[in-house]
């Protein structure tokens, strides 16, 4: 009898022995290949603790490389010769249980972008060169342009933004520029300690609100092609006016159109800008970036959706979508169950609100194309948006779209004949 | 070398002109929300001469204007519309002008007042002041509504609620927001395994017991019957 109750009271006991402290979860965020020479993010933030105990100081997380500790801290970056690492996190909760993740980083030569010399650049894109190139699908927005050019993964002159990007979420961002500090400061408050979302956020911040990479609006080229309605001065109407005074000196910028013959405008020279005809146009990445500073939705799209894929974001992960009579940005972030829009043009502000759209614009119901370096691809289904949700989508747009599924047709017409009938 | 000197001359222009004025933009660093933001532009003319501005605000998205009620312009960015306060003074030498307008946020969330744009239109030298961020906080009644989230309001709405924000947080609920979580994991065969085997456990003692308390029964059904 006395056995039979020790051992009915050991058996109770077992679920406040499971409620103990348990060990951390350390989580390095899988296999890398990265490629020679390039800074490789080790970010240990999706690691996680059962019972809250992970402080919130470096020595929470250690990273060792093979066998020796290299650093601490929720993330850290190094650039890797060719070869082969083995990487190890060690994540140790404030009661000192403690469990290990090794990850193998694989350092090879470039097998993208080989004509140019980007460090910076997705794993998954068809391109290979920088402007002027034919690769890619010929997209047709407001004028005709290679995939590869307008979404310019393969540009190594910004690779810089990249790079601020990086020093931005990896704590070491301390240039003195207010405004690029304003956007870390986002991008690392909202991004919930993860490397790959804080680098996106900063990015959004600073085409949008921040003002950094892309300033205005770019009203010349609308002007230029007599969009009266986007030209705030009809006297310059078929000009390069009005010139911003805020970005740098484009008075030289060429405007060749009339009302009688008024073609999209080209662009054939960085150097020369006088040979440009600035009327309304798609242009490369890197001019509306680098050269102009400026751009109109179409632009400052396709700039977002260039240094995102240059980050690292995969080509399902990142679009340029095209409306009928706009262009912004779906983004999905790193843990997130669904996409999230986002609109920079001209320094709009909020560029993005977590969990919802932007504001101004029936963003879920004009989604028409998504674009990126490789070309069209399918849009994401609204479910798959947060904001879109309980927008209706015809069947027909729901046929064109990712994550489609017969099933869920049916299910549809189901529903719609059973509450017809009732 | 004349286009060095030249250079210099034109950047010592660019120094003097930076330093002919001043505009700080004024308000508070947190408003809660239905609350009316009031916003001071204080211009200072440093130099010598009187001198005559234009000013231009651009008002953010999602934001009512109250005083002035009506935008001076509005701008359209393809298919959005942007709101601008103009308005233009003329300051006498090293005296300041402010200027104050009013908007109401209609959202919670950071919002930004981007810089303010003060044309000398003497020069058109176009001098911009800082940005401005605000918080506008939600009130908090114990209830997650339509527009809060654990961002914005999370004295109302807790981690791993359905609000849009994925929280990668180990808080014991399972975030619908989240492609992956540490509480979705847990509640997977893990956990489902846990239950079975406290389940098969339970029913041993249950059936354990009332074994136990059905012997003594028997036994004095025994001694009865001797």
């Amino acid at each position: 009898m006395r056995k039979s109750g020790v051992i009915i009271l050991l058996i109770l006991m077992i679920p406040f022995v499971y409620a103990e402290n348990q060990a951390p979860v350390a989580n390095a965020d899988g296999n890398k290949v990265v490629v020679s020479g390039t800074t490789v993010i080790f970010d240990a933030s999706k690691s996680y603790d059962l019972d809250n105990n992970l402080e919130n100081i470096p020595s929470t997380y250690k990273w060792y490389e093979n066998g020796r500790k290299i650093a601490e801290g929720i993330n850290f970056r190094k650039s890797y010769p060719p070869g082969t690492y083995k990487i190890t996190l060690e994540v140790t909760d404030s009661e000192g249980l403690s469990s290990k993740d090794d990850i193998i980083v694989n350092s090879r030569s470039k097998q993208k972008c080989k004509e140019t010399n980007a460090i910076y650049f997705p794993e998954d894109t068809i391109c290979n060169k920088k402007w002027p190139s034919e690769e890619g699908e010929k997209v047709l927005i407001n004028s005709q342009g290679y995939s590869c050019n307008l979404v310019e993964v393969c540009d190594e002159n910004l690779d810089f933004i990249v790079q601020d990007s990086i020093e931005c979420c990896t704590q070491s961002l301390n240039t003195g520029d207010q405004a690029k500090n304003n956007a870390c400061n986002f991008a690392n408050k909202y991004s919930n300690r993860n490397t790959k979302k804080c680098q996106a956020l900063y990015l959004v911040e600073s085409l949008g609100g921040g003002r950094i990479y892309m300033k205005d609006y770019f009203e010349s080229e609308m002007c230029c092609k007599g969009v009266s309605e986007l030209c705030t001065n009809e006297k310059n109407l078929y000009t390069s006016k009005p010139f911003l005074t805020t970005t740098r000196d484009l008075s030289v910028l060429e405007c060749e159109n009339n009302p009688e013959n008024n073609p999209p405008g080209t662009w054939v020279s960085d150097s020369r800008l006088e040979l440009n005809n600035i009327a309304l146009q798609d242009v490369p990445a890197h001019v509306s970036i680098n050269i102009l500073s400026t751009g109109t939705c179409v632009d400052y799209s396709f700039a977002l959706t260039t240094l995102l894929r240059k980050t690292g974001y995969k080509e399902e992960e990142v679009y340029t979508v095209e409306s009928p009579d706009h262009a912004y940005n779906l983004i999905k972030f790193p843990l997130d169950k669904k996409y999230t829009l986002v609109d920079t043009t001209g320094n709009n502000n909020p560029a993005i609100i977590f969990g919802k759209t932007p504001l101004g614009y029936p963003y879920c119901e004009s989604i028409k194309n998504c674009y990126n370096d490789n070309g069209r691809s399918l849009c994401p289904q609204l479910r798959n948006i947060y904001g879109c949700e309980n927008v209706k989508q015809s069947i027909a747009d729901e046929g064109r779209s990712i994550g489609f599924k017969i099933t869920e047709v049916i299910n549809d017409v189901v529903d719609l004949v059973e509450g017809e009938l009732k | 070398m004349i286009k060095k000197i030249l250079l210099i001359i034109l950047l010592l222009v660019g120094i003097v002109n930076a330093q002919e004025i001043t505009v700080i933009k004024e308000a508070p660093d947190t408003i809660n929300f239905n609350e009316i933001l009031s916003v001071n532009l204080k211009i200072t003319n440093l130099d010598d001469i009187e001198k005559s501005y234009q000013i231009i605000e651009t008002i953010p998205q999602g934001v009512s204007l109250i005083d002035p009620s009506e935008p001076d312009e509005v701008q359209k960015y393809n298919a959005l519309s942007v709101n601008l306060y103009k308005w233009n003074i003329d300051i006498k030498p090293k005296e300041t002008f402010t200027i104050t307008y009013k908007i109401k946020p209609d959202n919670l969330g950071e919002y930004i007042i981007p810089p303010t744009k003060v044309n000398d239109l003497s020069t058109n030298y176009v001098f911009l002041s800082d940005s401005k961020q605000i918080i506008v906080s939600c009130v908090s009644n114990n209830q997650c509504e339509a527009n809060e989230n654990s961002l914005n309001c999370p004295d109302d709405c807790s981690t791993g609620m359905a609000d849009g924000i994925c929280d990668y947080k180990a808080d014991e609920r399972c975030d619908p927001d989240c492609e992956e979580e540490p509480d979705c994991k847990n509640t997977g065969l893990g956990s489902s395994v846990y239950l079975i085997v406290i389940g098969i456990i339970s029913l041993f003692i249950i059936i354990f017991l009332i074994k136990l308390f059905k012997k003594p029964k028997v036994s004095e059904i025994n001694i009865d019957t001797h």
